[in-house]
């Protein structure tokens, strides 16, 4: 088809960048990070190993942000709660949350009644309002969403939507007496399976964050299914760093699942700053002329811009839990607290078999 | 640096050289911001570096395997950003939301084919920006999105049937209201590898 709607829609196609000299600056951060390191394996430390490379090759004095860049800027992109060391070397007590491990084996044994799990939550966010949401789970993977508990039998009829989380909750059912190390890879490959990507192969620290992501809506849909819930549980004490808190509320025992999340610096512009940083000192590295000098501080300039940097200071993620049966109650995050009812339904309450 | 070395840095160059501004230009269209494009494209070309065994030997099948990181590169970015939104964007999102609707800023009609694209469902919409921006065929387009041939087809007959149907509904004057029309040409669309390459009309 040639017609007005096909040359109107080829015209609009966005523009790639046209400066090549950044693509360059990539394409030798990428070669000089380790010529002969091809994989890296998990539980990695992936920023201090670019750095050590990058250090060793080139006798550059590198700051954070070059390191960042030299290590593949997209790490910033998620939240690096802790660059984990090599798990390998801890011991299974060490390395686990026991409390967790210890609420999985208690909730495999315990299957409650119903064949769907509906879950209310109450969101708040600081400076925002408020919002409500009702998800109801069935066993059979179905999923229905409305903004309230009254509008499910209008979603039900409707049909059911895509549940986003369906390969890591059917994943958590098969690793439900597991090595924790199971669950997590199995945990990996789901998210992997869902959304692609290359989960398996990420740092320790990103497949932390992928695991306590996942792990927050897998705890509430599994909620009911224990073969569920005792997967996940067993996938979330292998995130390191993981702290479990037992509590009460409103006389009932419960454990606060935490994570902290350090500062993290981030702006439209900062993967353009690390960009800069770490041509410049490529460049420095390279022969210093002053045209390289003069070429480096007018990329870094161009590339730079005047935006200002944004800094989320360090905080905690929390998720509480009840300690008798798993089910979520509360997750806070910065700027956000929600707040969960969830409970055990029976499809045919909505019509549904 | 060893011989086995020189030849992995040279073929990375190659791949490098040949299909960085495709993937920079997808990169682009597929997320939210130019600093996310970069961001993926550095992930992408990282992948490509790690397992460049794995890639296929023709530029033209290494373009496709390029495309079809990028494509996991960025659902999966996606996904991690929301993690630094908080769960907010993660319960208000509603699905088949993941790949925007490209932020196009010009062309003569740029209002005008961002509301008609804006109609399409993401996966439709998806494989007609991979086959007329990016120049895929049908065949390429499945292996990126991985979906059969036949599925890409149907969505590619579908979407262009959609696209064009959304567009000619839309006025000109009134989806172009705030449009001024570019003076500046715009470049050639990048040419596909070889005539295996081009477009194909489903």
């Amino acid at each position: 088809m040639h017609d007005a709607s096909t040359r109107a829609l080829r015209e609009a196609r966005p523009d790639s960048t046209e400066d090549v000299t950044a693509y360059d600056a990539l394409r030798e951060r990428i070669v000089a990070r380790d010529p002969g390191e091809t994989t890296l394996a998990p539980g990695r430390p992936h920023v201090a190993s670019a750095r050590s490379s990058l250090a060793r090759s080139r006798g550059l004095r590198l700051g954070a942000a070059t390191v960042m860049a030299a290590a593949g800027v997209f790490a910033a992109v998620v939240a690096l709660p802790h660059i984990s060391g090599q798990r390998s070397v801890l011991t299974p007590d060490q390395a686990y949350a026991k409390p967790l491990l210890t609420l999985a084996t208690h909730v495999a044994a315990t299957p409650l009644k119903g064949d769907g799990t509906l879950v209310l939550h109450t969101n708040a966010i600081e400076g925002k309002g408020e919002f409500t949401k009702a998800d109801l789970y069935l066993d059979n993977g179905r999923y229905y969403y409305a903004t309230t508990d009254a509008g499910l039998p209008a979603a039900v009829k409707a049909g059911p939507q895509d549940f986003s989380m369906k390969a890591a909750v059917d994943a958590m059912a098969t690793v439900s007496s597991a090595d924790p190390q199971v669950a997590r890879a199995a945990l990996l490959k789901a998210i992997n399976s869902q959304f692609g990507g290359d989960t398996e192969h990420e740092t320790a620290s990103r497949q932390d964050n992928f695991i306590w992501v996942s792990g927050i809506d897998v705890l509430g849909a599994g909620y009911g299914r224990p073969e569920v819930l005792a997967g996940m549980l067993r996938a979330l004490a292998t995130v390191d760093g993981v702290t479990v808190t037992p509590g009460t509320y409103k006389g009932v025992k419960t454990l606060e699942i935490s994570m902290n999340v350090p500062e993290q610096t981030s702006s439209p512009d900062s993967r353009k700053r690390a960009l800069a940083e770490s041509l410049q000192a490529l460049m420095e590295a390279g022969g210093n002329t002053a045209d390289q000098k003069a070429q480096a501080e007018a990329l870094t300039k161009k590339l730079t811009g005047t935006t200002a940097t944004i800094v989320t200071p360090a905080h905690v993620m929390r998720a509480t839990v009840d300690a008798s049966n798993g089910a979520l109650l509360f997750y806070s995050d910065i700027g956000l607290t929600v707040t969960y009812h969830i409970s055990r339904v029976d499809a045919a309450d909505y019509g549904l078999r | 640096m060893t011989d086995a070395e020189s030849q992995r840095t040279a073929r990375f160059d190659e791949l490098f050289r040949a299909c960085v501004a495709d993937i920079a230009a997808y990169c682009r269209w597929r997320t939210r911001s130019a600093a996310d494009a970069d961001d993926a494209l550095a992930e992408v070309f990282l992948v490509a570096w790690r397992r460049l065994d794995d890639v296929p030997a023709s530029t033209r099948e290494a373009r496709v395997w390029l495309y079809a990181t990028a494509r996991r590169v960025t659902a999966n970015q996606h996904r991690a950003a929301r993690r630094q939104m908080g769960l907010v964007d993660r319960i208000v999102q509603s699905r088949n939301r993941e790949i925007p609707v490209p932020a196009i800023t010009d062309g003569p009609d740029v209002q005008r084919v961002r509301a008609a694209l804006a109609q399409l469902s993401a996966r439709d919409r998806e494989t007609l920006l991979l086959t007329e921006w990016e120049q895929l065929t049908s065949a390429q387009a499945a292996r990126v999105m991985g979906c059969s041939e036949g599925s890409a087809r149907g969505r590619l007959h579908r979407a262009r049937k959609r696209f064009r149907a959304a567009f000619e509904r839309l006025h000109p004057h009134a989806a172009n209201a705030l449009h001024t029309p570019s003076p500046l040409a715009r470049p050639a669309l990048a040419q596909p590898a070889d005539s295996s390459g081009r477009i194909d009309h489903a």
